[in-house]
């Protein structure tokens, strides 16, 4: 059963982290990969993000910033057009975990998802 | 002012053919061409030989040419195109137009035989290196060489020690939008194969195909004698790729029949080339307001049945400006023209007595 | 027998090289349904801003490329990966004084998601996609893609689009829920493109030698292979033969681009590869690309324009090194490259410390100090670090 590996991978860190498909490649714990630079440079990253001259930075996070508005509208998009319901055909239980974030999350933002 | 006289457009096989025909039939043929000889095709691309019986293409054209050239029911326009036409049959008044002037004609009918163009390699983008490497030449090319008796590699001008042909280049191609087949480059191809190894018999030759497509006597005339009589190598499955490497070309691909990647070192390479509507197929079509089907050929509305009407009364199409032909379909749908353009002049004129 | 000197003739006939003409392009001219449909009310074409620059398409098409006013969806890999592909961007609109807006109403295309686990339906692509569009719309800023993936799916997503009626209603239904409208833009276009259509005002402003360099360039399979015609194609760059982009800009600013076998062969993310079968992925990185490159041309850099190319290429060489194969080629976007040539500092804008095969070889042949570079980094680390600053600004970057 590879898919769900597959899918959980990317559908877990689009919700988690704040609609980005984030690198853990150079992190320890993801076995990561001991590059040019010595050992993985976990403990390093936090302040590599924060010196990054672009804008949408985002400080301790391997992402770009996104308002959370925005984030909620694109649940209410993958809500609407059963993408968690696809979801859930080959992975029950992270669909399940995904459907319960993002209701909170869209009924605090006032989206009507009937 | 209806009239007898049928223009024919187009100066290779099948417009020689229609206005023979319509010559020897007792009627008036207005022969137009663009170029400022006869022949079309086999003579402007320089044909050696003719598909299937190997005859001698110049020698074969000229004879049709002496047919036409200096008969007195035929009216030549050489150096000119048709640039407007207005009415119906049996009265058309079609412009014509050459270096010096233009002339309006009255015709009953029209036919037209404006043929195809060879697809352009350079379209087959990344793939075949047409433009890039100097001995990757199409099936047109090959024919010079053949006719010249010096099949040599362009980059060297030495004679080849493996050559091999890839079919399929523009035709059977849904990327690049030619779904179709364009029957006559196996035929051709494989022609072609005899004639390398009758000119260098030392030569190995190969022909990756998709499938061979021999129409009926073909087979037995081309197909069986190019590997049993001259031991071409027949390969299944498409080159994906070539590459120079060592001052050789390396083909790549995949061998269907033996389930594999291949990559072959040749000496020269030859794209099997397919057909397509020619810029005067097009023109004429915008011209004559005839429907095209969706690879621009001009579209025949009688089905197997007839396969020369147009969407237009009294305008008729022969040859490969109908979609892919070869010559012996040509000569047919040429004579078969013939014979609706003069039905319809010979109806109007039965009508108006 | 007369002597014919057909290989001359042959060859002269192939001199003028490739014609492209749009009269026989094999596709619509995607164009003409959109205008259509905006004039129907189906939905809003977002013009590209005046002054655009023309260039070349596949087909001989032109397409239009904003200059400024450009509105840049990030790429989703991009952050964790390889942030200074996008850092280098905004940075040469900063150095070229053009208006820009690095947005945070912006979703990643989840094509990735689609393509590789196939939990995403067509509504929800294209809901997303035009979501997205809509917002750069608001801003009145064109918007200018990163990221391979989502240019050539936003690019799938518009065909859809334009061909489906039903598909229209429902993402219409959709935005009209968000309070947006379905816009498309009038070109969809990848950053690429831009750095391509401006390579000439980049060269102009380049300080830094490098015609020394050799470089091999990868061509992103989503750039070139998905809606392949309106893709850069120029007929002074391969007879437009293969698309021109990456290998226009580094030709511009005088590198020595150089050919290898492999060119067309993907980079070895493959989407689910990455995903599902890494080890695969890293085996045809190392053995298809990098030391084929390597062999044939062993240039000082490879030079890409997306972000799981840079990445792939970039992140598989370690294991290869490991068991002492023949690799070590370092990997860049030609953001970063464009960049560098205009002077921007290789760790604060270029953030090459984020990439894992060895670059200071190269850094040495164009005659950079790299452990300067490296030490003026690590300050501004230390800066941030002790609190003494939050976050390192463009000045910091150029300081």
């Amino acid at each position: 059963m590879r898919r769900p590996i597959a899918q959980s991978r990317i559908v877990r860190k689009i919700l988690l982290t704040g609609a980005r498909i984030t690198s853990e490649m150079l992190e320890e714990k993801a076995g990561g990969i001991p590059g040019g630079w010595g050992k993985p440079p976990t403990a390093r990253q936090e302040l590599w993000h924060q010196a990054l001259p672009a804008e949408t930075r985002s400080a301790a996070e391997p992402i770009w910033q996104i308002d959370p508005a925005t984030l909620k509208e694109m649940f209410f998009i993958w809500k609407i057009t059963g993408v968690l319901d696809q979801l859930a055909l080959v992975d029950p239980i992270l669909a399940d975990v995904c459907n319960q974030i993002l209701e909170e999350q869209l009924e605090e933002a006032g989206f009507k998802v009937d | 002012m209806p009239s007898q006289d049928i223009l024919v457009i187009g100066g290779g096989p099948a417009g020689l053919e229609a206005a023979r025909s319509i010559a020897d039939l007792g009627y008036r043929a207005i022969l137009v061409e663009k170029r400022d000889r006869l022949g079309g095709t086999p003579d402007e691309a320089g044909y050696a030989a003719l598909t299937p019986d190997l005859r001698n293409a110049e020698e074969a054209m000229n004879e049709m040419i002496a047919r036409v050239q200096n008969n007195p029911n035929v009216e030549l326009h050489l150096g000119a195109t048709v640039v407007d036409a207005k009415g119906q049959a049996p009265d058309f008044t079609v412009t014509i137009k050459n270096a010096k002037e233009s002339k309006q004609v009255n015709v009953g009918a029209v036919i037209i035989c404006t043929g195809f163009q060879h697809f352009d390699p350079g379209r087959e983008t990344q793939k075949y290196g047409y433009y890039e490497f100097p001995d990757v030449i199409t099936l047109v090319d090959c024919e010079k060489m053949l006719k010249a008796h010096r099949v040599v590699r362009p980059s060297t001008g030495e004679p080849p020690e493996r050559v091999c042909f890839i079919q399929c280049v523009g035709s059977r191609d849904r990327r690049i939008g030619n779904e179709y087949c364009s029957k006559v480059c196996c035929g051709i191809a494989s022609k072609e194969a005899i004639e390398i190894k009758q000119q260098l018999p030392n030569a190995k030759v190969f022909i990756f195909y998709i499938d061979m497509r021999m129409y009926g006597y073909w087979e037995n005339e081309i197909y069986w004698p190019a590997q049993e009589k001259y031991k071409v190598n027949y390969v299944k499955g498409i080159a994906t790729e070539i590459l120079q490497r060592d001052g050789k070309l390396l083909v790549r691909g995949e061998d269907t029949t033996m389930r594999r990647p291949f990559e072959i070192p040749m000496d020269l390479v030859v794209l099997s080339v397919g057909m397509e509507p020619s810029a005067g197929t097009r023109e004429m079509a915008k011209i004559f307001g005839l429907k095209q089907n969706k690879y621009k050929f001009i579209e025949t509305i009688g089905g197997a049945l007839d396969t020369v009407s147009t969407t237009v009364p009294g305008v008729f199409a022969a040859g490969a400006c109908t979609g892919p032909a070869d010559l012996e379909d040509s000569i047919s749908a040429a004579g078969l023209a013939a014979v609706k353009a003069i039905s319809t002049v010979r109806q109007a004129e039965t009508v108006k007595a | 027998m007369s002597y014919v000197p057909v290989e001359e003739i042959i060859k002269s006939q192939k001199t003028p090289g490739f014609k492209t003409t749009p009269e026989e392009a094999p596709t619509e001219d995607f164009h003409d349904i959109l205008f259509q449909l905006e004039k129907e009310g189906e939905l809003i074409v977002q013009r590209v801003p005046e002054p655009y620059l023309e260039v070349p398409t596949k087909y001989g098409r032109k397409k239009k490329i904003p200059l400024q006013k450009t509105w840049h969806h990030k790429s989703c890999g991009q952050c964790g990966h390889i942030p200074g592909y996008s850092t280098s961007i905004f940075w040469i609109n900063r150095k070229l004084g053009f208006d820009y807006i690095d947005p945070r109403d912006q979703t990643s295309c989840t094509a990735w998601n689609y393509y590789a686990s196939a939990t995403s339906n067509a509504p929800a692509q294209a809901a997303v996609a035009i979501r997205n569009f809509s917002s750069a719309y608001e801003t009145g800023y064109f918007p200018i893609i990163h990221c391979g993936t989502s240019f050539g799916h936003y690019k799938e997503v518009r065909h859809e689009l334009l061909h489906h009626h039903e598909l229209r209603r429902q993402v219409r239904d959709i935005m009209e829920r968000l309070g947006k409208k379905l816009v498309l833009p009038e070109e969809i276009v990848h950053y690429s493109e831009w750095v391509y259509a401006i390579r000439d005002r980049i060269a102009e402003h380049q300080v830094i030698d490098m015609s020394n360099i050799t470089a091999t360039v990868h061509p992103a399979c989503h750039y070139h292979k998905l809606v392949e015609e309106d893709a850069v194609y120029d007929p002074e760059i391969y007879g437009a033969q293969r698309t021109a982009i990456v290998t226009g800009t580094l030709k511009a600013l005088g590198i020595n681009v150089k050919d290898y076998s492999t060119w067309f062969d993907c980079c070895g993310f493959g989407f689910r590869h990455i995903l599902v079968s890494r080890d695969f992925s890293r085996s045809f990185a190392v053995q298809r690309k990098i030391e084929v490159m390597k062999e044939e041309v062993n240039p000082d850099v490879t030079v890409t324009h997306d972000t799981g190319c840079v990445t792939t290429l970039d992140q598989s060489q370690f294991a290869a090194r490991a068991h002492g194969r023949k690799v070590g080629i370092p990997v860049m976007s030609d953001s970063q490259i464009a960049a560098l040539a205009m002077g921007a500092h290789p760790y604060k804008v270029l953030q090459l410390h984020w990439h894992n095969t060895d670059n200071k070889p190269f850094f040495e042949k164009l005659g950079i100090d790299w452990k300067k570079k490296w030490q003026e980094f690590e300050e501004a680390v230390e800066k941030i670090k002790s609190g003494e600053k939050e976050y390192l600004t463009w000045e910091d970057a150029d300081a």
